[in-house]
């Protein structure tokens, strides 16, 4: 087994540098796009970015003193700290959607400390995680995928649920399914349920959307009910991703620098 | 001859169209569209070379497939020089600058493997699935056809630019 997993490994790293540089001609390509806009135009973009900047700094100012009262109370109630992660910004390189398997490739691995079957997360919630980790690229499962399962909840529900990908509509969205559901919860097409991740699976923070569930029928045995969760459209268009990579929590964190690393 | 440099540029042919098909499905992705085509890249060159050489394009075309994909290493090899072995050995009861035979054996190739893969998929195929997994043989079907009169193409020039064609030797 050991020379297929060689044999793999060198064919690999022969194709990543061109997936990569691919990429990196795409990123080119919107660059030059963005560089012939008039200046009024970038102008008025640069006022947008500086309100959003301006928004985003009291909501990091409310989220830092948030921070501070949950290291007080941890420490007041002698409870276990939260998981902590070091955020890596990536890229992706390649994307893989079929009926067979789910996967990105993102432009960072072993190099920038990224360490297989952590979570992969964007602006819309949960990406996936990571499945297979090279020299410098590696390989995400995403949310979508068959094989892909994880604990959930519904927001404002603790109770756990269990959710897995299935696949994508040809010309349509992505959708998992969700299983395991308590009897009393309800969903309808005005009104669907977010479903988000869990602690529980130890990969995931708390509270970030997988997708909406906008009906429940009971499962074969009748004590709980199952659903399709519908998963965002942006799914299948991500360019940009976020690798959360665990903190070990005795290692102090006023050391580790929280600050992301970009991939560009 | 093992140390041919006519397999060399054909495998760096199949590695370009390789390239160009992942591509092609990064482009189609947010469609929900997945085009296979392998077929194309298993025929033309089994058209080009000798017996040592078609083994070893073969055999280093299906480990960079094998590389970029998650398939079952045990079934594609041996499923690639089987397919690489029938049109070798065949090769001289068809016609290589006729198109239609190579797009009619690389059509069947691809077509077998789109239904291996279906049904060697793991459990829980549910109707829209199987409607998923028929769209995108539709479309790889028809893909392959272009494919394969692209790429004879394009091999044929590359092999005539490095003043491999007409073969002198083999």
């Amino acid at each position: 087994m050991a020379y297929k997993a060689f044999s793999r490994g060198i064919f690999y790293e022969f194709q990543a540098p061109v997936w990569s540089g691919l990429s990196q001609i795409r990123d080119l390509q919107t660059y030059w796009a963005g560089i012939i806009q008039s200046n009024k135009q970038l102008f008025e973009e640069g006022k947008d970015l500086a309100r959003l900047n301006a928004a985003y700094r009291i909501f990091q100012q409310r989220n830092e003193a948030l921070q501070n009262e949950i290291h007080r109370l941890e420490k007041v109630l002698k409870i276990p700290p939260l998981p902590q992660h070091r955020i890596v910004v990536a890229r992706v390189a390649r994307r893989e959607l079929n009926a067979w398997w789910q996967e990105l490739t993102i432009r960072v691995g072993t190099d920038k400390g990224i360490i297989a079957g952590s979570a992969v997360i964007y602006g819309d919630g949960v990406v996936g995680r990571i499945k297979e980790v090279h020299e410098t690229s590696s390989v995400v499962e995403l949310v979508s995928s068959r094989s892909f399962r994880m604990a959930a909840t519904f927001e404002g529900d603790t109770r756990p649920v269990t959710y897995q990908g299935q696949f994508n509509y040809t010309l349509g969205t992505s959708f998992g399914h969700v299983r395991d559901v308590p009897s009393d919860l309800r969903a309808s097409e005005g009104v669907p349920l977010r479903l988000v991740s869990s602690r529980l699976g130890g990969v995931f923070p708390e509270g970030l959307l997988i997708g909406l569930v906008s009906g429940l029928e009971p499962d074969t045995n009748g004590l709980f009910t199952e659903g399709n969760v519908r998963l965002s459209e942006r799914l299948l268009d991500i360019r940009e991703v976020a690798v959360l990579i665990p903190i070990e929590v005795t290692v102090s964190t006023s050391d580790q620098s929280e600050e992301p690393i970009y991939d560009f | 001859m093992i140390f041919d440099f006519r397999w060399i540029a054909v495998f760096l042919v199949n590695c370009f169209a390789v390239f160009c098909f992942q591509m092609l499905n990064d482009t189609l992705a947010p469609h929900s569209v997945y085009l296979i085509l392998l077929g194309p890249l298993l025929v033309i060159p089994a058209f080009y070379l000798g017996a040592y050489g078609t083994i070893i394009n073969t055999t280093l075309t299906a480990l960079l497939w094998i590389a970029a994909y998650p398939v079952n290493a045990n079934v594609f090899l041996p499923f690639c020089l089987i397919v690489n072995t029938f049109v070798f050995l065949n090769r001289s009861r068809l016609v290589r600058n006729l198109n239609t035979q190579i797009i009619t054996i690389a059509f069947a190739v691809n077509l077998i493997w789109i239904t291996w893969m279906a049904l060697t998929a793991p459990d829980n195929k549910s109707p829209a699935w199987w409607g998923r997994i028929v769209m995108d043989g539709i479309f790889s079907q028809i893909a392959v056809i272009i494919a394969c009169i692209w790429l004879h193409s394009f091999l044929q020039a590359c092999l005539k630019l490095v003043h491999l064609l007409p073969e002198t030797d083999d």
